[in-house]
């Protein structure tokens, strides 16, 4: 993915045990994790998981109660920030309001004695992000969109080897939004430098990064590609804050599990014996009596149908749970309100996860 | 949205407040052009008479102490004003809450109090009746103006500016220097352009710390006033509304290139 000679100007970051607590409230506990020279990862949490605290210990701005940074093997205590090569993007864009565009992007050039060409730079730099023609405008004159530029011009003009982005795209809207993640997505691309990316949104995630960490409770709850994530998430957890699947609470023993009201069905993933919740993709699930396949087969009641466009979107009601399944059009003539019917799905796409504390049943 | 009616009276009320503020200005102001010998009102005709009185009779004098008291109190009042909203706004430390409550009180403190305490203060050392111990006096008040100021922008200040600063290079000291002092310059001048002001205006400090020796300009006048009642004392007070003026024009630009900055 990467080609050899931008990778070594890249920097790869371990987290190393690295815990970090406000006063009596523990914000990251034990956090480990690796994160290859020239990859895009992206922090996923709710609002308050840490997110933010664990870039800024990367950054430096804090330092962690216990554990340690390594950039490229190096441990960063006692490095300060302004020493760690970074570009950075926050939330609130940070642009000084009191400098030009041009003056904002040069500043990452100019505190690092960096000034060859100066002006060239600056303007390639301007054309990265389409600002050309504002390099003399104050950023108070901005868009909401243009700011996010001018910070993203600002970031990467240096070729950092570590980019930091904290919520970079947070504030916008949502088709700003998409179209922005393409951008730092080829920029990416084309840098071959690391990005470390921080969001609460799951389809930012899951859209522009080589790994996603879901982050939750002060732990890693794990760290995996997109589509890893997608289909095998480790815990009800994780499932729960990607969102769309169904979870069903059960108790398992070994490859059957069994619902509360009694009905008992196959079932695949990591869990132990015991009680688990079941995840089951809405878009896995078909209608049918079908043939004996060895399919899990139960019957529901059609509570309400949503219409999509492409499929048709079916809340039932199955042994107790609300259930949701995604049907193509043509498949989705017997669901009406009310209606008694069938729902089927594979063994292996129900997934018996270790459940969650005080967990809901339903789709997340 | 405000009804018309509404729009009316708010319109009313507005106008008879600023007829009350601004009425005794105008007379003075009037009164000062007067042709007159008196403090006659409306003046029977106008001349420039008792602005060349000000040079005549020595007043230029008073107004050099008074800037010089005004600008050094601005300037102590800067110095140990600005750190102090630092550490108010950033760092969390015993009776940090008294101690903006102390500034407070530092502001409404009778002047005739603060006058007497400071003299007492001041005497032994000997500090009363020099330039300096005015100054430092004067700075007891204008410190709080300062910080007052400073401490609201501070407050709503992101701190992600200087963490941008950092992160792109800066030392932490180059952070303060190149983004978080120009940002926060239009509030620090609007505290030292009223911490000047209020020891341009004050008199009773003045009085007692430095008014059997030299005279600023609120001492002056005040004696002015006590012996005759001349047109002179109108001419003074005429220059310090331009001043007050001058002062306004400054604080509303600062206001202006601080609204600028993204909250
Ligand atoms: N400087 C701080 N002092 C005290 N508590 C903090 C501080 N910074 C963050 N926190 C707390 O730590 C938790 C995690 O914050 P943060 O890392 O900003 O979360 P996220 O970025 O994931 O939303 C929050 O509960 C927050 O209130
Ligand atoms: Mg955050």
């Amino acid at each position: 993915m990467h080609d050899g000679r931008r990778k070594q100007d890249a920097t790869g970051v371990r987290i190393d045990g690295v815990s970090k607590a406000f006063g009596s409230r523990a914000v990251l506990r034990d956090c480990s994790l690796d994160i290859e020279a020239g990859t895009f990862v992206t922090l996923l949490g709710a609002s308050g998981s840490g997110k933010t605290t664990l870039l800024r210990i990367i950054a430096g701005f804090l330092s962690a109660d216990r554990g340690d940074i390594l950039f490229d093997g190096r441990s960063m205590r006692g490095v300060p920030t302004h020493r760690r090569r970074l570009g950075m993007m926050f939330q609130s864009y940070a642009l000084f309001p009191h400098m030009s565009v041009f003056d904002n992007v040069a500043y990452a050039l100019r505190m690092r004695g960096d000034t060859d060409r100066l002006a060239a730079r600056v303007g390639e730099a301007l054309e990265l992000v389409r600002l050309e023609g504002y390099a003399q405008q104050r950023p108070d004159r901005l868009s909401g969109g243009q700011r996010q530029r001018v910070a993203m011009a600002r970031a990467v003009v240096a070729n950092p080897p570590l980019l930091l982005l904290d919520e970079p795209l947070s504030a916008l809207d949502k088709e700003l939004r998409e179209q922005l993640q393409v951008e730092i997505k080829t920029i990416h691309r084309s840098a071959g430098t690391t990005f470390i990316n921080v969001t609460h949104d799951q389809g930012e995630a899951l859209g522009m990064s080589d790994s996603v960490v879901v982050m939750g409770n002060g732990v890693i709850q794990q760290a995996a590609s997109p589509q890893e994530l997608w289909n095998r998430p480790v815990s009800a957890f994780v499932a729960r804050f990607l969102g769309g699947s169904n979870l069903l609470r059960a108790e398992r023993r070994g490859a059957e599990a069994r619902l509360a009201d009694g009905t008992v069905m196959k079932v695949h993933g990591p869990a132990p014996d015991g009680p688990v919740e079941l995840a089951v993709r809405p878009e896995l699930v078909t209608i049918g009596e079908g043939a004996d396949d060895g399919a899990n087969a139960v019957p529901a009641t059609v509570r309400e149908t949503i219409f999509l466009g492409e499929a048709i979107k079916i809340v039932a009601d199955v042994a107790g749970h609300t259930l949701e399944a995604r049907v193509p059009v043509a498949r989705a003539e017997a669901a009406r309100p009310g209606a008694r019917l069938v729902l089927r799905w594979r063994p292996e796409d129900t997934l018996a996860l270790p459940a969650e504390a005080g967990g809901k049943d339903g789709a997340a | 949205m405000i009804s018309r009616t509404e729009a009316r009276v708010l319109w009313f009320c507005a106008t008879v407040a600023l007829f009350y503020l601004l009425f005794p200005v105008v007379v003075v102001m009037t009164v000062s052009f007067s042709s007159s010998k008196f403090l006659d009102f409306p003046p029977p005709g106008y001349s420039l008479q008792w602005y060349r009185a000000l040079l005549d009779e020595g007043w230029l004098s008073s107004y050099w102490i008074t800037f010089q008291v005004g600008t050094l109190t601005a300037l102590f009042s800067t110095l140990v004003g600005v750190p102090a909203a630092f550490a108010l706004a950033r760092y969390d430390f015993p009776f940090r809450r008294s101690f903006e409550a102390l500034l407070l009180a530092a502001i409404i403190v009778p002047p005739i109090i603060k006058a007497i305490s400071l003299y007492l203060f001041f005497a032994p050392i000997g500090l009363a009746n020099t330039v300096l111990g005015l100054v430092l006096g004067h700075t007891v008040t204008g410190v709080p103006y300062v910080v007052i100021n400073l401490l609201a922008t501070l407050k709503g200040y992101d701190r992600d500016l200087e963490r941008a600063a950092q992160a792109h290079g800066a030392t932490p000291l180059q952070a303060i220097r190149t983004v978080t002092l120009p940002v926060l310059a239009p509030s620090v001048l609007v505290g030292a352009v009223f911490a000047f002001l209020q020891s341009a205006q004050e008199l009773l400090v003045a009085l007692f710390l430095l008014g059997t020796v030299e005279k600023p300009l609120a001492v002056r006048m005040w004696e002015g006033v006590r012996i005759s009642l001349s047109p002179t004392i109108a001419a003074a007070s005429g220059t310090l509304v331009v001043l007050a003026l001058a002062a306004l024009a400054v604080v509303a630009l600062a206001l202006r290139s601080r609204r600028r900055a993204p909250a």
